[in-house]
């Protein structure tokens, strides 16, 4: 069995990199991804506002930037509503 | 939007009964089902669908969506709009399910032959000077070190999953038999070990990564 259409592996180079780039990102203390999760309404109100939300949730932002499936649902919500705004 | 009411409107007309609030559900549903339906149509892996198997989907994923929404009312603590909350619910329903179906018949186990941490799955970056690609042949070292001798199994297993095969997580928290915060708390402490050994080591990721060109 092989591994869904569209989820190819990158390159082993390009892995190395995200790999660096994950554990440069790595600290003691971070959000799991229900924490991320439970703010992430208020995270992109936040942003719709035109506000900073880096600044005032730091941690959701960090937790965006080292989880793909968060920072995906983030992107697809923010998307959701700003079309919706406008 | 649905027909604009504040927060306060929402609850109390969802929690009610009655025609105020089967209005408040139909409304609801119909801005769900839209929205689902622009966002899965611009989605580039479901090009191939055509109009109406989307407007099915998304019509499934905004029910299933307004079924928790109600479950979940009382969890609304009113730190965003009310409609910004439901959409973020809707969209970790859809995704989900999208995720679940993409990976559907995938076992870990199948994808890794073994399920064992491939060591060669990563490679330094040659194209760097011969300094930098010596500092990056001794931080693999360390990794590929810490990888088999000190991360259990799972461990490994988890890591590789999910950065080499960009296994998303629920999917694979279902795939080793433990909870999501079990898989987050599994990677994060390996991040942390392979961390921790590299800095002993004066090897300091973010260093090494901006020697990259
Ligand atoms: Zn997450």
């Amino acid at each position: 069995m092989n591994a869904p259409q569209n989820t190819h592996r990158p390159d082993a180079h390009e892995l190395w990199r995200k790999f660096l780039r994950m554990l440069s990102l790595t600290r003691e203390r971070e959000l799991t991804c229900n924490e991320a999760q439970a703010l992430l309404d208020v995270y992109v109100d936040l942003e719709l506002a035109g506000e900073n939300p880096q600044q005032v949730l730091p941690d959701v932002a960090h937790h965006l930037r080292i989880c793909p499936e968060c920072r995906e649902e983030h992107d697809a919500l923010l998307k959701i509503l700003a079309e919706d705004a406008s | 939007m649905p027909t604009p009411r504040d927060n306060d409107v929402w609850l109390e007309q969802l929690s009610a009964s009655g025609p105020e609030r089967d209005a408040a559900i139909q409304d609801l549903l119909s801005w769900l089902q839209k929205r689902l339906f622009f966002y899965l149509r611009d989605r580039s892996d479901l090009r191939s669908l055509h109009d109406g198997e989307l407007q099915a989907m998304s019509a499934d994923f905004a029910q299933d969506s307004v079924l928790i929404i109600l479950q979940k009312l009382d969890q609304f603590e009113g730190r965003s709009k009310f409609t910004t909350w439901a959409a973020r619910i809707a969209v970790h329903q859809a995704l989900g399910e999208l995720r679940r179906a993409r990976w559907r018949d995938v076992s870990l186990q199948a994808v890794t032959q073994d399920g064992a941490f491939e060591p060669d799955f990563m490679r330094r970056d040659e194209t760097s000077s011969p300094e930098e690609e010596a500092i990056q042949q001794e931080a693999l070292a360390v990794v590929m070190d810490v990888i088999q001798n000190e991360l259990s199994e799972r461990q490994s297993r988890a890591l590789y999953a999910r950065m080499a095969l960009r296994m998303p997580s629920s999917v694979l928290a279902e795939e080793l038999g433990v909870s999501h915060n079990t898989l987050y708390k599994l990677i994060h402490d390996a991040r942390k070990r392979l961390k921790a050994r590299l800095l002993a080591r004066g090897l300091n990721p973010e260093d090494i990564l901006a020697s990259f060109k």
